[in-house]
């Protein structure tokens, strides 16, 4: 019997959450917590493990190997380090034995639809990773959490209706079959005049649905207000892993399924969905008061740039460089929200409440200016070679002017990523000693930890080549 | 691995600074400054290795995985200049007070960034190279700054960085259509006409902002004027080049044909820079903005000079490079001094300062009548040979950069006469003169003025096969 290492990480991160939910009934959060941690931290183990000794067999059940296991490995990474950095709140506050066990699930669904190559499998994949956002959104408590959630879940439910109904026009139109390699099949068919129009639309429906799960233009309206009004370890979750897999599932989709090599169509309509999303979460962010709100906004930016790789000449390469890097830095920003809140306890979560913040917390400051530095796409920091293998992407295929629309949003986005660090640095805050302040906490720690990632993958590729890059993604080399 | 040196050391350099600094402030100056001496001591020995190979220049890691590094004529002159330039930046900040490690950590980071752009073979590292400039030269601006230093940082980084992004999707252009990121191997492959001109205009954006080009100026005087003297010192003496630098390396032998195709209008821009720059330095009533003003007049030759495109007009563009590279070092060097003993940059409350601190009055002359162009000192040449090929080239368009010469000649003799002649200032009549650290700092620039200006072989002799090798894509002699 053969499994797919995919499935293996998947069922351990869901087997965390089990335990995480068992535990948080019968015993303490910090145990549910600690349950969630271990069974993330495996599913990493493992997808790791798959691909440094492919074809593992254990007890008779060998365990195929997949390229795509180092990005469900690297989902699985992202969510085990917010939980870590979320200590405080997933061991020890409010109904964090129920967050830590939602997180997990959330995870384990993410993972899975990495694996899903139908339609049908996917969809309820991706309900599973929603439903466990929404109410990890709403867990928060406060009245504006409950507000965002149901937006969110509203946003998603029409998602959810558009992509069903896109399942049913792809089903009829294509003969009766949900699988990807069906679908694409029935595109290449010399019938495909006749039936390519319905089987566009479908598909198009279904990419909105998907663009919809990472945040994209035009159905980004839930993740500001979610990103903002969600608990900071919740978000800081959200915002990274299951976008991370939201990514590259659109990009199997696009690349397999939507028949981008069989008509232009998917193409100009990826760039269409690129070009908004970069527009709107760029100058979105640049008008943005709070911390998490500007995030929330460049993340659209960011979604956009993902997409703009599915224009490439590229089997998803770009794809599955950038998303795990972005999420990367985007985990490493939010935890640095969480820190500065979990010692600062006066600050109101605004840009202008970090002033002088590089002066009381210099390993903070450096932290937060990696991680928004890695997401300008600045060399020496690893959102540099994800922005450069991206853009090469789009220009590999002619879509230069669609690499130009994103350094220009990357342009802009030193206006908003700036300005953080412009304050922190360059800003007198209020003298010190006047703000209670508590000890640096475990978000602190996991920050410092992701920042110092993102500037290893961005320094060492610089001197060892970007195969090096490569190989630690789990990816081949070109 | 020399080369590779020439980078890393300034980068651990670096790092020692601001260590020492963290426990001992006063220490880390020494730590810098013996970092900057034993930095030129490389140069120096990475030099004469250059010249004596066969090749005249020195290459690593060309192959396969490694720092792809060369350094030959062209960049040899402005690695020198880097090397010299680290050294005075660091006796020019000799006495900072706000959290010196940190500051010349900035110095030396920065000094090992622009040596890794002047040496980059490969695309990626002189892209990587020349963001990672940004960095350093942000935090000296805004951390260390004048009054209005916050929006000097942010406004130099926003100018720079949407020049370089535009660059970037150039470079990738190039590497997808080449299929290498070596720049000689990008070079020699070619690209057709389309691309090229697609390519050309892309890089010289990243190029034209940080010369800068008229009107994308706007970030210098800012800049300069808010930036500590050590960072003016870097920012005008050796950030600019990086522009002119980028024109010669990478942006004409990529896209000839384009750059052909562009020099209209390169010319046109430069000789707007030349009489525009030196007409706002008229204007000024700043000193320091005043010699800002001034590096865009100097800065127009250079571009003069590119869009020119022979072997002697290239060459002279390295020589203007190098020139301004000292002659704007040494005054705002010298503007700093004055600022630190005044607390003011006005050129209306000085007068006379010649007899009150002859010392510095001298070398403010001395500066000045460089800057001007005075034949013997280092701005000569190059200008000379800019101007002529400018006539060969362009015919009586010339006439138009004769008025820029002119009132260079106007703006740095009203400078000197409002400031070292004249009636005395009573205010400044205790002033004292410089020390024995401050002539340490004049000195090397002075040495170097002279000896450019009376050997421009010197550096035309190292520039001029390169040159000759880049005018001949160029279809030029």
């Amino acid at each position: 019997m053969t499994v797919s290492a995919i499935i293996v990480e998947a069922g351990l991160a869901f087997a965390g959450a089990l335990v995480a939910m068992a535990l948080d009934a019968f015993a303490s959060r910090r145990a549910a917590a600690t349950g969630a941690l271990t069974g993330l931290a495996l599913a990493a183990t493992a997808g790791v493990a798959s691909g440094v000794w492919p074809a593992i067999t254990i007890g008779g059940v060998s365990i195929a190997a997949s390229s795509l296991a180092s990005t469900g490995a690297a989902v699985a990474l992202l969510a085990a380090l917010a939980v870590a950095g979320g200590w405080r709140r997933f061991a020890h506050g409010v109904r964090g034995g129920e967050a830590s066990a939602l997180l997990a699930v959330s995870t384990a669904g993410a993972i899975a639809t990495l694996w899903a190559r139908d339609l049908v499998t996917l969809l309820v994949l991706l309900e599973v990773v929603g439903v466990a956002g929404y109410a990890l959104v709403a867990v928060a408590g406060t009245a504006a959490a409950r507000e965002s959630a149901m937006k969110y879940f509203v946003q998603g439910g029409i998602a959810t209706g558009l992509a069903v109904f896109g399942l049913g026009v792809l089903y009829a139109a294509s003969g009766g079959t949900v699988s990807y390699a069906g679908i694409l099949a029935a595109l290449q068919q010399p019938a495909f005049a006749a039936l390519g129009r319905p089987l566009l639309a479908g598909g198009t429906m279904v990419l909105a649905a998907l663009a919809f799960k990472v945040g994209a233009f035009p159905a980004h309206s839930w993740a500001p207000d979610a990103y903002e009004t969600a608990d900071a370890s919740d978000a800081a979750f959200l915002a990274s892993a299951p976008k991370v897999a939201a990514m590259v599932v659109l990009a199997i989709f696009v690349l397999t399924a939507f028949g981008r090599d069989v008509s232009t169509a998917p193409r100009v309509l990826v760039a269409i969905l690129a070009t908004g999303s970069i527009v709107v979460g760029n100058f979105g962010a640049l008008r943005q008061a709070s911390y998490r709100r500007m995030l929330a906004y460049s993340g659209i930016a960011q979604a956009g740039y993902a997409l703009v790789s599915l224009t490439g000449a590229d089997r998803g390469q770009a794809m599955l460089v950038f998303a795990p890097l972005y999420g990367l830095a985007a985990l490493g920003a939010f935890l640095c929200a969480q820190a500065v809140r979990e010692t600062e306890l006066a600050w109101d979560g605004s840009i202008a409440g970090l002033a002088g913040i590089a002066a009381r917390r210099p390993g903070l400051a450096a932290s937060m200016s990696a991680c928004l530095l890695s997401m300008m796409g600045l060399p020496l920091t690893a959102g540099f070679f994800a922005k450069f293998l991206v853009f090469g992407a789009a220009v590999g295929a002619g879509y230069t002017w669609l690499a130009v629309v994103g350094v220009v949003g990357s342009v802009v986005s030193f206006g908003y990523y700036g300005r953080v660090i412009r304050v922190m640095y360059l800003d007198d805050g209020e003298s010190a000693g006047e703000a209670p302040r508590a000890a640096a906490g475990p978000a602190s720690r996991a920050a410092a930890v992701v920042a110092g990632a993102v500037l290893t993958l961005g320094i060492v590729p610089t001197f060892a080549g970007i195969a090096w890059l490569m190989t630690i993604l789990g990816l081949q080399a070109r | 691995m020399l080369l590779t040196t020439l980078i890393t050391f300034p980068f651990a350099g670096a790092l020692a600074s601001w260590l020492t600094g963290r426990w001992a402030p006063r220490a880390a100056r020494v730590v810098a400054l013996t970092v900057a001496l034993a930095e030129a001591g490389l140069v120096v020995s990475a030099l004469l290795a250059a010249s004596g190979a066969a090749s005249g220049s020195l290459t690593t890691g060309l192959t396969g995985i490694g720092w792809p590094l060369r350094l030959d004529g062209l960049a040899s002159p402005l690695v020198a200049l880097t090397g010299l330039l680290g050294i005075v930046a660091v006796l020019a900040s000799w006495r900072v007070r706000k959290r010196p490690g940190a500051h010349f950590a900035m110095l030396l980071a920065l000094q090992g960034a622009v040596t890794a752009v002047f040496l980059a073979a490969d695309l990626l590292l002189f892209y990587v190279a020349w963001e990672a400039v940004l960095i350093p030269m942000f935090f000296l601006i805004g951390v260390w700054g004048h009054e209005k230093r916050r929006h000097a940082a942010m406004k130099f980084f926003a100018y720079t960085f949407a020049g370089s992004a535009l660059m970037l999707v150039g470079l990738i252009v190039v590497i997808t259509h080449t299929g290498t990121t070596s720049i000689a191997g990008a070079i020699k492959t070619g690209l057709d006409a389309r691309t090229g001109t697609l390519v050309f205009w892309l890089l010289a954006a990243g190029f034209a902002v940080k010369i800068p080009v008229w009107p994308l100026h706007t970030w210098l005087p800012d800049a300069h004027v808010e930036a500590p003297t050590a960072g003016s010192i870097m920012l005008a003496g050796i950030l600019l080049k990086m522009g002119g630098y980028g024109f010669i390396r990478l942006g004409l032998p990529v896209a000839p044909a384009a750059a052909r195709a562009a020099a209209p209008v390169l010319a046109t821009l430069g000789i707007i820079a030349i009489v525009y720059g030196a007409l706002m330095a008229l204007a000024q009533t700043d000193l320091k903005r005043l010699v800002a003003y001034s590096s865009v007049a100097h800065m127009g030759f250079v571009v003069l000079a590119i869009s020119i495109g022979s072997k002697l007009a290239l060459t002279a563009a390295v020589l203007v490079m190098v020139a301004h590279g000292l002659t704007s070092a040494l005054l705002f060097l010298l503007v700093g001094m004055l600022h630190d003993r005044t607390h003011t940059r006005d050129i209306a409350r000085f007068g006379g300062l010649l007899r009150v601190v002859p010392g510095w009055g001298t070398a403010l002359t001395f500066g000045l009548l460089a800057s001007l162009g005075l034949p013997g000192l280092a701005g000569f040449p190059g200008e000379l040979v800019s101007t002529l090929e400018g006539f060969r080239a362009w015919g009586w368009w010339m006439a138009v950069v004769a008025v820029g010469v002119v009132l260079a000649g106007a703006y740095n003799l009203r400078a000197l006469r409002r400031v070292a002649h004249g009636p005395l200032a009573e205010e400044w009549s205790d002033m004292r003169d410089l020390d024995p650290r401050e002539v340490a700092a004049i000195v090397p620039l002075a040495i170097g003025i002279v000896v450019l200006g009376v050997w421009p072989g010197l550096v035309s002799s190292a520039v001029a096969p390169v040159a000759e090798a880049i005018a001949k894509t160029l279809g030029g002699g």
